[in-house]
């Protein structure tokens, strides 16, 4: 496990925890109520921690490393999936990933941004920012979607749309707003969950719904709080 | 952003957030996509349009409001 700043003390419990763990296992010694005090101890502070919500809390927590991403919950919700490529004039975008899955014996096109579990992957999936590329597949996914008939389930999850020279040589700022005009004329169902961040154009680009949903711990805005911060006050720690 | 009517839910996550039981996290999903799927079923195409539009509308709206 990752523990961030916040979670400190969980982690210190967590250890202690741990620690009576192995005497009770080894030793003769009777542990289980001092574990089971231990574990309500911990509890507690999880609770305490995160309950009354607090916004930083939260910022952190939607880009906790081991949040699970968009192709972990397809796998999880999908008994069978066929994942589509390509958004045939540039290339693959491997930040969106896109495919039509069956739910229950009901087929759904689910579109998501995806980011890596390790750093080559991160590196590889680009952190989850989104090329031009990538907003095309998207509407190139949803297009057939429309043609069959079939609904579609966007999950959210990026720090932005891809700011670098390419994507804006490759007409960045176009793909999204062609994005948010197709989206809205589509004639199948669209539902837009956001399961982490969603940072601006890169979440409209593909957040524009009959539903829109955020889960708890994930934060919806024009610009991440750390960027907004150091335009403003050329700083980060506001 | 809920009270705002920017949005049209917010999914509840596991104590102490997704990344604590993913499992639990996909099967709330789960649940709340098959809700929404069984709410959007009646909608004729023409309507469908409507709402995505009045979605993306309700945020030009509030911004007209508040100024006002």
């Amino acid at each position: 496990m990752t523990y961030l700043d916040f979670e400190k003390p969980i982690e210190d419990l967590q250890e202690q925890l741990d620690k009576l763990r192995k005497i009770g296992e080894n030793g003769k010694v009777n542990m289980a109520s001092a574990i089971k005090e231990l574990e309500d101890k911990l509890l507690e502070t999880r609770k305490g921690i995160l309950q009354p919500p607090q916004w930083l809390a939260k910022v952190q927590l939607s880009r906790h490393p081991e949040r699970p991403y968009t192709l972990y919950y397809i796998s999880q919700l999908c008994s069978k999936f066929i994942e589509l490529h390509g958004d045939r004039t540039m290339g693959d975008d491997k930040a969106m990933v896109g495919g039509i899955g069956t739910l229950d014996n009901e087929s759904i096109l689910f579109i998501g941004q995806q980011k890596g579990v390790n750093t080559k992957q991160r590196q590889y999936r680009n952190f989850g920012m989104a090329n031009p590329e990538g907003y095309r597949k998207a509407l190139r996914l949803m297009k057939l979607a429309e043609k069959f008939n079939i609904p579609i389930v966007t999950l959210i999850d990026t720090p932005g749309a891809f700011p670098g020279l390419e994507a804006e040589e490759r007409g960045q700022a176009e793909a999204i707003a062609r994005n948010l005009y197709e989206m809205t004329l589509l004639k199948v169902p669209v539902i837009c969950i956001i399961i982490g961040e969603g940072a601006s154009g890169g979440a409209l680009g593909i957040g524009i719904g009959d539903r829109v949903l955020m889960m708890e711990n994930t934060w919806y805005s024009v610009i991440s709080p750390e960027s907004c911060s150091s335009i403003l006050w050329h700083k980060l720690e506001f | 952003m809920f009270d705002f009517k920017l949005i049209d839910g917010v999914i509840k996550e596991p104590l102490g957030g997704a990344h604590n039981n993913p499992e639990e996290m996909a099967k709330i999903l789960k649940r709340e996509i098959k809700k929404h799927l069984i709410d959007l079923k009646d909608f004729t195409p023409k309507s469908k349009s409507t709402t995505g539009l009045r979605n993306f509308l309700q945020w030009a709206f509030f911004l007209k409001n508040k100024r006002l």
